[in-house]
């Protein structure tokens, strides 16, 4: 009996991967497809946003610290938040984009939501690297000193873009108006996230409050990645790792308790 | 059984019932003794709170305190507490449970790391404190441990404060030692100068030679005008007449010698005398206010320096711990309870998600 549980769960697996990986196919066309420049706008548009706060950072005369370069500290701080934002701004309009895809049988909700995330967590690292390379070319020190950390620290943005993405989706098929006020609590988290500041750089009152905020710890956490040392006291990877699988278990609760208002939306 | 049960008491009971049994009987007690302290200087407190937001490193008490923490944490620090207190011996006790006892034989590293957890070093940056707890297994021993962390801690400052004062001081100690050297030398040659000259002060000798010469020209005056008074009415071979020529014209020989004794052409007149001895005299109270000088700039040296240098105050002793308080039991069992629901309710979910796509 054991085994042929096992044997439909890996069935199961191998199907669901399948629709994971066409509905990313999928997805990549519709996202880059109509552009000639493709997938490079991606690295544009990440590259751009980096380059404001470079110049603010430059004229303010701001030393990023612990001896990082500028790009690299930046980097540090948008890409993880790419991944989170974009997993859940296109996580919470994966199922109205694609209502058409749920007529399949095979194709659950949490597919749909999962492929994109995925899809711009393999985006934001691409960029991550390319910009790397960039910047290493453009004479900036880089150096990756514990690899790992920055795995964890993608994995962890990662996850908790996906966790919030389906928490967004489910209160988006319950109360519409949600797609209008996550933008705006988005914004509060752009600013507070230490995207361009350093966590370690305020006083304790204040680090004390933004510290509960995850994504301060897998920034910091990314940094610290880049330069071993860095933020020793501030960042609580058991906090942010606890906070995020919090997030995702919610999100898949209540993407279940969702779906009695998807059924009545097709 | 059905299968759902199955799977709950193999994913949540069985681990929390493991982790009751361990925190409710097998945990040992540990206890905390806790100090307070920080680094204090003459000038200013020990805050730092201004800068700290502007996000510069301070280079002030901030740089220190992170010194001491990285100094509690070292090996070095352990090697020298292990000597004193033999803490390995402590902390292998076998009557501690096998978790939380540092076991047999351990890699200095092992240790390292052990000990690392059981003490914690805080730092806050805004108000200046450390805050140091550590663990051991009886109270008086999380009392001396702690204590002998701080006197450890207290010499490493005090050996950081007498290196910075030390650096500051030499230039000005080199100073000091030209300055003397200088007023040695310069003593020695008027020294030298007395001897070869067989003179006590040149200076008060010319004042004696011109005196002397004065008083052999105020003579010889008093013998010219005794001269014309007796030639009035003397002849001028008349003894009394001869005998006062042959005193005027000894007395104007001895004026001579006496004049180019003192400011003749020869290097050892008593006047070229007094001039290089006034030289040698000036030299060396030049030397004198040199060597003051100096040494006022090494006092206020040393004194600037202290009231830069920086003594760690402990303001809360190690206290000795009367309860345990380690490890905190509910607190672990709640949270290992939450942590092992939220995992196993995760799990289950994404096991259910994948679920959906059996059968095509």
């Amino acid at each position: 009996m054991i085994t042929g549980m096992d044997n439909t769960f890996q069935h199961a697996f191998k199907v669901q991967q399948r629709v994971i990986w066409a509905l990313m196919l999928r997805e990549s066309k519709t996202l880059f497809g109509k552009h000639k420049l493709g997938y490079l706008w991606a690295v544009i548009q990440a590259a751009f946003q980096i380059s404001v706060f470079w110049v603010i950072r430059e004229v303010a005369g701001v030393q990023a610290p612990h001896g990082m370069s500028t790009p690299v500290f930046l980097l540090g701080g948008f890409v993880p938040w790419f991944i989170f934002s974009n997993g859940i701004t296109n996580g919470m309009n994966a199922i109205n984009g694609n209502r058409a895809l749920l007529t399949y049988p095979q194709v659950s909700p949490l597919d749909l939501l999962m492929a994109r995330t995925l899809l711009q967590g393999a985006m934001q690292t691409l960029v991550l690297v390319v910009l790397l390379i960039a910047s290493c070319a453009m004479g900036q020190e880089v150096s990756i000193e514990t690899p790992h950390v920055i795995l964890a620290a993608l994995l962890l943005a990662l996850i908790l873009g996906l966790g919030g993405g389906m928490i967004c989706s489910a209160f988006n098929l319950i109360w519409p108006a949600t797609e209008q006020l996550v933008p705006m609590l988005l914004r509060i988290l752009f600013f507070t996230s230490g995207l361009f500041f350093s966590m370690v750089d305020l006083p304790a009152s204040v680090q004390g409050i933004l510290s509960l905020n995850p994504l301060t710890h897998v920034i910091e956490m990314m940094r610290q990645g880049f330069v071993s040392g860095y933020g020793e006291q501030f960042i609580s990877v058991i906090y942010a790792f606890s906070f995020s699988l919090s997030i995702l278990t919610i999100g898949l609760l209540l993407e279940r308790y969702a779906r009695r208002y998807l059924d009545r939306l097709i | 059984m059905r299968k759902a049960q199955i799977k709950w008491l193999l994913f949540v009971a069985l681990p929390m019932l493991v982790v009751l049994i361990y925190f409710g009987f097998w945990a040992s007690d540990m206890y905390i003794s806790e100090t307070r302290f920080s680094l204090r200087s003459q000038e200013g407190g020990g805050s730092t709170e201004l800068l700290s937001f502007l996000g510069q490193s301070t280079g002030g008490t901030g740089t220190d305190a992170h010194v001491i923490e990285e100094y509690i944490e070292s090996s070095e620090l352990l090697a020298l507490l292990d000597h004193q207190l033999s803490l390995k011996d402590h902390y292998q006790n076998p009557k501690a449970d096998f978790f939380s006892r540092l076991r047999q034989e351990p890699s200095q590293e092992e240790f390292t790391l052990y000990f690392q957890r059981q003490v914690t070093i805080r730092f806050d940056q805004t108000s200046g404190i450390l805050k140091l707890q550590v663990r051991a297994f009886t109270p008086q021993a999380a009392q001396h441990i702690c204590q002998a962390i701080l006197t450890k801690s207290e010499d490493l400052v005090n050996r950081l404060r007498e290196r910075a004062i030390e650096d500051s001081l030499s230039l000005s100690r080199a100073e000091i030692q030209r300055a003397e050297l200088r007023l040695a030398n310069i003593r020695n040659k008027l020294h030298q100068f007395r001897q070869n000259h067989n003179l006590l002060d040149p200076t008060a000798e010319a004042g004696k030679v011109e005196g002397l010469v004065a008083e052999l020209e105020g003579a010889a005056v008093k013998i010219r005008t005794e001269l014309a008074e007796a030639r009035s009415y003397m002849r001028n071979d008349s003894p009394k007449i001869v005998g006062l020529k042959a005193k005027l014209q000894a007395l104007e020989e001895q004026i001579v010698t006496e004049k180019l004794r003192l400011s003749g052409q020869g290097k050892s007149t008593v006047n070229s005398l007094a001039a290089d001895y006034e030289q040698l005299t000036l030299e060396h109270e030049f030397a004198q206010k040199e060597l003051v000088v100096a040494m006022q700039a090494m006092e206020a040296a040393r004194v600037r320096a202290e009231s830069k240098s920086r003594y760690l105050v402990a303001f809360i002793q190690p206290t000795l711990p009367d309860e345990p308080l380690w490890p905190r039991r509910g607190y672990a069992i709640g949270v290992s309870f939450a942590g092992v629901l939220l995992i196993f309710g995760m799990g289950s979910l994404l096991v259910a998600a994948i679920k959906e796509h059996a059968g095509f």
